[in-house]
Formats: structure tokens, sequence, C-alpha cells
């Protein structure tokens, strides 16, 4: 690790960022910008389509194989001090970046590990390509590996091949493996999502101690509102292929400025809150908007309680900064920001 | 009794047990059995709304399926409106299925490709004897597309034209389509985006106070079940652990598997103001379920005595149960 890592220094910045489908010239991403500061955990929330898991693609440089066209900007700076520019790497250079900088975990951690081969064989194909070990050290290592995401016994899940383990230690593996390259960002795309909610605690439990201890960012994607207001510093939330409200994470949940985000926060049941308690959701009329036909202006606005005809439908609002240390991306925050 | 609710039971659950065979070899000899459900009783009086509760491998789904006959229980009681289920003969089970259905997960796998969303709706009226393209069955289609709030015009939809949200509509409708008196909603929301899980959780709500309808709420999240639940019964590994009313068990759990499933929640912690309790370990194989209580691999109370016997359902509030020896926490 760096010895000279200062608070607040820059790790990631996206600049402008837009994605386009080439099969159906669909606009995934438009016009994302954000940072993340070195050892930051940052919570990328959002429905279906809001393109935050094709935000993290990109960042991976997995889109662009002749996928979709990225234009903006993804800049890096590396282990070495090097600032990169990822849009538009070339694949071998953006390999080594995968292998030294950053990583990702998926949600369902079945699909990127090899069934033919054991969990001992992958993580150990996995540090040999990132580090310059003796064959007998990358076996130990491994095995440390496999000791710090708590599982039980590592010898006997070295062994293991990946069907012979339950969900929870898939992920736990999965973990282990993106962590052996010791990446200053990990990038994890609902990680949780597909496991039960007592092996999720343990497993967030587990990631939250690696991040601090290693000093690691993260860019936690999730639909969760609960988990991304529990694990994140700052919160970015998507809409419709923008980012449209942005700040930190206690900032953004208990006084959200976007309407969107406030609807989102009145549509979920909160535990403690049902309705013998006198809770109440409120959900967003209609649906989230197809990509292919995106409303004019604010892409939210024929959701929106607070939309102005001749304005809303017209304008497309700006990413602004709010207080709070916030941005938000509506014309209307000021006036109806309580 | 055990687990009663005031007033007439709809449906009556006792003993209710399942085990899945799992064969081996040629002779497909049984090799070992799952424990999918254990002796399992509880009641849900009409118009009552129970939630049944639990991780992977808890048996809520397996309990649903059995009260409705979709698959068989090994022993056990289910009564229905007094009668016991597996007692039907062919013609009591087709009126059955007029006044049972099921809402499932996943509104991409419940509906035929081929159908129309009118066809769809109009499948268990049709089975329940009403004629295709009568005007009766046309206008039924009417009512039940303004109930779920879907437009005329979505008879002649096709599902893959359809959003998810849109397709649980459908889903509702059709098993609403035969005036049901009870509901089995397996994970109805689970498979939506938050914003629209709120439309559907309302909708089911509405359409539940309107009609009084009696309903099975099954769900692994215990905002959502909080919210649309007068009573929540919790499963682990097949065997229920805690019932009582939901704000209840949800504000003041007893048996210390809710305490930890409640406050696993990512918000809970904030939001009850509880220390935040991490398991350890995973879920044990309900071929081999843990002797005693089946919790207590797990539990950070268990004392010798949680391995001997397993624990009875006892009340420690009126109306309110748990399945734990230990009288001195929670």
């Amino acid at each position: 690790m760096n010895a000279d890592i200062a608070v607040q220094e820059k790790l990631l910045e996206v600049d402008g960022l837009s994605a386009t489908f080439r099969s159906n010239s669909v606009r995934a991403l438009r016009d994302v910008s954000f940072r993340i500061d070195a050892g930051e955990v940052v919570a990328l929330v959002g429905e279906s389509g809001s393109g935050k898991s094709t935000t993290g693609l990109a960042i991976m440089g997995l889109l662009e194989r002749g996928e979709a066209s990225l234009s903006g900007s993804i800049r890096l700076v590396r282990k070495s001090g090097e600032r990169a520019e990822l849009v538009g790497l070339a694949e071998n250079r953006m390999r080594s970046v995968r292998g030294n900088d950053v990583a990702m975990i998926f949600q369902e951690p079945m699909s990127s590990l090899d069934p033919i081969y054991s969990v001992g064989d992958q993580i150990a194909e996995a540090i040999a390509a990132h580090q310059d070990l003796p064959r007998a050290r990358v076996e130990d290592e491994a095995l440390r590996l496999l000791t710090i995401m708590a599982i039980p016994d590592p010898a006997k899940c070295f062994v293991s091949y990946p069907h012979q383990l339950s969900g929870g230690m898939r992920q736990r593996v999965m973990i282990a493996m993106a962590l052996s390259c010791r990446p200053r960002l990990l990038v994890a795309d609902e990680p949780t999502t597909a496991l039960d909610v007592t092996i999720q605690a343990q497993i967030i439990d587990q990631l939250g101690i690696l991040q601090r201890d290693a000093g690691m960012a993260v860019l936690f994607v999730t639909h969760d509102l609960g988990l991304a207001a529990d694990l994140a510093d700052r919160v970015l939330v998507m809409y419709a292929g923008q980012i449209v409200e942005a700040g930190p994470a206690d900032q953004v949940f208990s006084r959200p400025t976007m309407p969107y985000t406030a609807g989102l926060m009145r549509s979920r049941p909160r535990i403690g809150a049902g309705r013998a308690a006198g809770g109440q959701i409120q959900p967003i009329p209609g649906g989230v908007p197809d990509l292919a036909r995106l409303p004019t202006g604010c892409t939210f606005h024929p959701r929106c309680a607070h939309a102005v005809t001749g304005r809303c439908d017209v304008t497309l609002p700006a990413l602004e900064p709010a207080d709070g240390g916030r941005a938000v991306r509506c014309l209307r925050w000021r006036e109806i920001t309580p | 009794m055990i687990a009663d609710a005031s007033g007439a039971s709809l449906v009556d659950v006792k003993g209710l047990t399942k085990r899945f065979d799992i064969r081996k070899g040629a002779f497909a000899r049984v090799a070992a059995q799952v424990h999918a459900v254990e002796n399992v009783s509880f009641q849900i009086k009409e118009g009552e709304v129970l939630g049944l509760a639990g991780e992977s491998g808890s048996g809520k789904t397996t309990i649903g399926r059995m009260l409705l006959r979709l698959i068989e229980a090994s022993s056990g009681s289910i009564r229905f409106m007094g009668e016991e289920i597996a007692g039907f003969d062919r013609a009591r089970l087709l009126a059955f299925r007029g006044q049972a259905q099921i809402v499932f997960q996943d509104p991409f796998a419940s509906l035929d490709p081929t159908m129309t969303v009118g066809e769809a709706i109009a499948e268990p009226l049709r089975i329940q004897g009403m004629k295709a393209g009568s005007p009766e069955l046309r206008q039924r289609i009417a009512e039940l597309l303004e109930a779920v709030a879907l437009q005329p015009d979505f008879t002649l939809r096709r599902p893959e034209e359809l959003s998810g949200g849109q397709r649980q509509r459908v889903v509702i409708a059709r098993a609403l389509s035969v005036n049901p008196k009870f509901i089995v909603a397996d994970e109805p929301v689970s498979s939506l985006d938050v914003s629209i899980q709120a439309q559907i959780i309302g909708l089911l709500e509405r359409l539940q106070r309107r009609s009084g309808l009696t309903m099975l709420f099954i769900s692994h999240d215990l905002a959502v079940m909080e919210y649309m639940s007068d009573r929540i019964a919790v499963l682990y590994l097949g065997r229920l652990m805690e019932i009582g009313p939901a704000h209840d068990v949800i504000a003041a759990p007893k048996h210390p598997y809710t305490e930890a499933l409640i406050s696993a929640i990512p918000d809970a912690a904030q939001r009850t103001g509880r220390k935040r309790v991490i398991l350890t370990g995973e879920i044990p194989s309900a071929i081999a379920p843990p002797a005693g209580c089946v919790f207590h691999t797990r539990c950070r109370y268990a004392l010798a005595a949680c391995t001997q016997g397993v624990p009875e359902l006892r009340e420690t509030r009126p109306g309110h149960y748990k399945a734990c020896i230990r009288d001195d926490l929670l």
C-alpha cells in the first residue's frame, strides 16, 4: 500500500460517460459523472434499466467489445501512480488494470466460477495471474484469502468444486478471488441479492472488515436502499441512465431532494412501521421508462407529482449542486424542498 | 389448541408434515428423506392475512402448496371451512379450486406466453364452467382488469408486451377471477422493482380489504410482510419457531431466530434501536436436521438442553407463541 495516501485522494473520476448499445441504439448511460476517493464506499442505487450495472461494467472495461460504444471519460489512478484513461484503453492494458487495480463481483457467483475446476485451482490461477509468487506460496496465499473470508474449513473448501458449496460460500470464494489482486477499487454488483438475509448479513459484515483493513474503495451496485444506507459513505441514485441525485448517504436518505429519491423512500415498507403501527407506503405511479422511447425533458416528469407542464417536459435538468454536499437533477428542487 | 386466532378459522392446520424421498440406484430405493415441513400447526381465520416468513429451506413454499393441495401432505391435517382437504373427491376438488387460488412470485413464468391477457384471466372461470366467448365472461374480464387497474385494451395483449408489474396485475386478476375466499400469495412482489412493488402491495391490500379475502402471504421480506399481515408465523428448517400478532413479532420477537432474522435486515438496527445479531454458520441440511431444537447449532443462547427435546410451541403473551425452552431472555 502507498504510504502517501492522503484523505480524499481521488481514485476514480467518471466524467460525462455515455453508453449506447450497438444492437438497438439504446442509450443506456447519459452524461454520468462522479468520483470515488481512495477507501471510500459509494452505493450506486436504482431500479431495472437505470444503468447502474452498465456503469459498473463500463468501469471494468467489460462493455466495449463490440457491444456498446462509450464516450466521455473514466480516469483511474493506478497503484503505480499512473493516471489511466479507461475509455478506449486497449484490451491487453485493460486486462492489466483488471488484474491489478480494479476487481468485480457479481450477483450470481456460479456463473463466474468454472464448474470443472476446484475452488483451489481457480483461486490459485487468479493469484498466479496477478502476483509473481512461487507455486508453493500461491497455495498458502489462496488458503489465507479463504481464511480471511471466514470460510469455516479453508482446506476442505480449497479441494471442493463450486457445485459442492452453498450460495453463500460461493460468494465468499468469489470475493476471495477478487481480492487476490489487492484491488484499490472493488465493483460489487448486487453481490448478496440472491442470498438469504442472515447469510447476506454475514457477508456484508465480512466485506466491511476487509474494506476497512485494506483501505479499499467499493462501488456497491444495488437496488436495496436499506443496504445502501447501511454501508455507504456516499450514494448515487440513477434513473433511466442518468444520475439524478448524489451526496452523503445520511443526507440523501434522511432528506431526499430529487422527487424520484423521495418517492423511492416512500414506496418502501419499513421494518417496525407496518400497518399496525400506522405505517403507510406510497407508490410512484407508472413504470420505469423504455430507454428506446425516453420522455422529453426530465425523464422522471411523467411520474412526478411536482412536474410542471412547459418546464419539466421540455427542459433537461442539469445535475446541479444543492445543500449538504449534494447534487440534484431537478428543475424545481429549490421550490419543492421543505 | 395451538396458535389459536379468535373468530372462525377458514384454514385449520394441525401437525402438518412433508417429507420428500430422495431415491438412489437402479431400484430407486429411498436413500434419504428431506424433512421439508415438520409438525406445523396454525389457523387462519376468515378475512385474516397470515404472513409466513422464513429463509431458503424453511418450508414456507411447501406449506403454501399443501394448503391448496397442489402437493400432498405426508401426514397431519388441513381443514378448509371445516372439511379435510385430503378427503376431497374430484368434484369437491374442482369446487375447492374455485375457492382457493395462488399468486406465484415470478409473473414471467406463471403466464402462458401463447395466451392473451383475456384468455389467461378467463382460464379459471372456464375451468369452473363459464362458456368461452360468452357476454358474462367478457363482462367479468373487464371488471377484473379494472380491479387491478389495467386498461380494457389489455385483454388482447400477450405477456411479452407487458412489464413485470403489469404481468403481476394479470396474475392477480386471474387468481381473483373465481371470487376465491382464500389466496396463497407466494412472494408476490419479490421479483419487482421497489416503485412497482409498492403499487402491487397497495393493490393486494385494497383487494384484500374490499372483499375480506383470507390470505397466506409468503415472503422472505419481513418489512413487506409486516405491512401486509395481521399475524406472522416464522419458520426455520420446516418448523414453526414463533407465531403472533405482526407488530408484536417484529417489535418484540420472542424466539432467538426471529430476533436474528429481523436484525439481519440492513437498516433494522437503526430502525429498531436493537443491537445487530449476526448468526454464525449456515442453514443446516434438511436431510439431516439437528436434533432437539433445529436452530440450536446457530443460536447464541443455546444450552445443552436445547440439543435434547424438540421444543413445543408455548404461549408467552396472549396470542403470541414461541418454540424455545428459554424463558429468561427476550
